[in-house]
């Protein structure tokens, strides 16, 4: 495949084929070396045959090989001429997350850490089948919980009013219509609220390690040596259920609308058909979902913190500094060609990363872009950004989403024989509780690639811009 | 007669299996084992209940979408895991079979992998003078 250099981490493949833009790389000369090496690029270019597509088909530098879309992938579609994909949004739909920053210092919990591990852990159901964090919904609440989203959880209890102007889309995506989940996708519901899942999602206590954007971090309150909590999880068998109901459709839909795309998994249909729009209602509704998924965790770990701790809600002071996405589409107007024009951007394994000024951004933080989490693996660290003008003008004010895995799964099993993984973590200063000892070995940090190599290539080609590095403490997982 | 066989298709970010048989019946059944053993050791997984499921499909490759897919649901669902699966009827429309296996219990199988669902990406069932194969990609 033709790869040619645009700046110094950009990368362009050019048109070719029934290829209806060109696909662009965000990535280092090393990464793009590696990217080479497997089906990655072939999926950028096949994503850019989603009819209406406009732009670009775009990859985060943590791109990696998925089936259809590529993970760290974006594509913008025309509102009305363009089709929507499934496959772009992935099975969990608003896998997301989430970042709490507390009161606390580092020396305030030190001693009682292994307690606030074991508490966190026995409050926030992890691994297959978890369930019963809250008690079980019947299908009419069920169906409210999906249309209100996050409101709904703040009215059952969990979390605070003021916690709703920090989640993207204020915690609820607009047009979900709970009467598009199929019996199978709210069945898979009605337990899951509040439980983390498996797999690489976590909840983390972390410290703040350190800071690169000092003005940034005094308005969002945070400083070196402070407390906070970092919740990735997403939509669990609701979500999963919705995508993979959705794809049957679909499937049978490119037929009636002579669609033809290069891999199955990227079925798409007219944003506009019946079917189009069935989707976007049903993955609304997994996305409030997921998004009251972490809210209600969110108050899970305060009751623990407060329990282990033995402090009052005061002292603790939690408080939400942003909750982003980084598998779901929305649609937004962006500026192309000197044109403002509606589109529905998906973006899977990729994150929103709006400009200063957006008026998406709460008010208190519009001045400095908006808040970015990605998150690393459990031993090393993860990082805070904002958004910046640049995204909004290349990128659809998007940005990357994590590390991406360096081993796969079966290696890092292989790699993980004869040694004690707790024992690793704890010598770089983590403690773990977990579920699965299988799960628990595939997410060592040496079966990932170092995601400050990632956020680099974001921050250095401009489309974010690092704010600060947090360092693990805690984790719990499925 | 050989029996039939899974591979694991090893790569970074993804999990898939590659799956030989001498029938139909045979494919299917190796199919839900494999994607089962993924999930959890298979060593210690008891019959300790039986279960009957039929799935229909249009056509080879839709079949095995959706058997997988039932099958990983009664796991994901109940945490069901099959030690035995026998095809009792099989065509290109349906698949009838009966399961024995248990509840998946932490405290004595050993927990793998969560698969969240089987793709269609690079699906395939092929049978090539009564050699049958199959190619399955999950989510993960």
């Amino acid at each position: 495949m033709k790869i040619q250099q645009i700046a110094d981490y950009v990368w362009e493949i050019p048109k070719h084929g029934n290829m209806r833009v060109p696909g662009r790389v965000y990535a280092s000369r090393e990464m793009m070396s590696d990217l080479q090496k497997d089906a990655s690029l072939e999926q950028v270019a096949n994503v850019a045959h989603l009819p209406g597509i406009v732009g670009y088909s775009l990859a985060m530098p943590d791109i990696h090989w998925g089936y259809g879309f590529p993970i760290g992938g974006v594509a913008a579609v025309d509102a009305d001429e363009g089709a929507i994909s499934p496959g772009g949004v992935g099975y969990d739909i608003n896998c997301g997350v989430r970042l709490v920053a507390t009161r606390l210092v580092e020396g305030d919990i030190q001693k009682r850490l292994p307690a606030l591990a074991d508490s966190l852990f026995a409050s926030i159901p992890c691994g297959v089948g978890a369930e019963g964090a809250i008690p079980k919904l019947s299908k009419a609440e069920e169906k409210k919980l999906a249309s209100e989203g996050v409101r709904w959880a703040i009215a059952q209890g969990y979390g605070r009013a003021e916690d709703i102007e920090y989640i993207e889309e204020n915690g609820c995506l607009a047009g979900a219509d709970p009467e598009t989940l199929t019996d199978d996708a709210l069945s898979r519901g009605l337990t899951q609220v509040g439980t983390l899942g498996s797999g690489n999602h976590f909840l983390e206590v972390d410290r703040i390690e350190e800071i690169y954007d000092e003005t940034v971090a005094a308005a969002l309150g945070l400083t070196v040596g402070q407390i906070a909590i970092i919740i990735h999880s997403g939509s669990r068998g609701l979500g999963h259920q919705t995508c993979e109901d959705a794809l049957k459709v679909m499937g049978k839909a490119m037929e009636k609308y002579r669609i033809t795309v290069p891999d199955r998994q990227l079925a798409c249909a007219p944003v506009s058909s019946p079917e189009g729009q069935r989707y976007l209602a049903a993955m609304a509704c997994a996305a409030n979902y997921a998004w009251v998924n972490r809210q209600v965790m969110m108050s899970l770990a305060e009751d623990a913190f407060l329990k282990a701790l033995q402090i009052s809600p005061r002292e603790l002071g939690m408080r939400l500094i942003y909750d982003v996405c980084h598998n779901i589409a929305k649609p937004e107007t962006h500026e192309l060609e000197g044109r403002r024009q509606k589109v529905w951007v998906h973006r899977k394994g990729a994150t929103r990363a709006f400009g200063p000024g957006h008026p998406a951004i709460p008010p208190l933080l519009r001045p400095l872009g908006q808040p970015v989490l990605i998150p690393g693996d459990m031993g090393r660290y993860s990082f805070l950004l904002v958004g910046t003008d640049k995204a909004m003008r290349e990128t659809f004010g998007s940005t990357c989403h994590g590390a991406g895995r360096m081993m796969s799964r079966a290696q890092a099993k292989k790699a993980a024989r004869g040694r004690d993984l707790d024992d690793e973590l704890g010598k770089v200063g983590v403690i773990a509780r977990y579920r699965g000892k299988g799960t628990f070995a595939e997410e060592m940090p040496y079966a990932y690639k170092d995601v400050a190599d990632v956020v680099d290539v974001v921050d250095c080609a401009g489309i974010s811009k690092k704010v600060a590095k947090l360092k693990p403490l805690a984790v719990i997982k499925g | 007669m050989a029996e039939p066989h899974f591979r694991e298709i090893e790569h970074t970010a993804d999990l898939g299996i590659e799956v030989e048989a001498d029938s139909a019946a045979d494919l299917f059944s190796c199919a839900g084992l494999a994607l089962f053993s993924l999930m959890v050791r298979p060593e210690g997984v008891k019959a300790r209940e039986i279960r009957e499921e039929t799935v229909s499909a249009e056509g080879w490759e839709a079949l095995l979408h959706e058997w997988l897919s039932r099958l990983l649901h009664r796991f994901l669902q109940d945490g069901f895991i099959a030690a035995t699966i026998t095809v009792l009827e099989i065509d290109e429309a349906h698949i009838h079979a009966r399961l024995t296996g248990e509840k998946l219990d932490y405290e004595r199988h050993d927990f793998e992998t969560e698969i969240k669902a089987v793709t269609y990406h690079k699906l395939l069932v092929r049978n090539e003078n009564g050699r049958w194969t199959a190619q399955v990609i999950f989510d993960v």
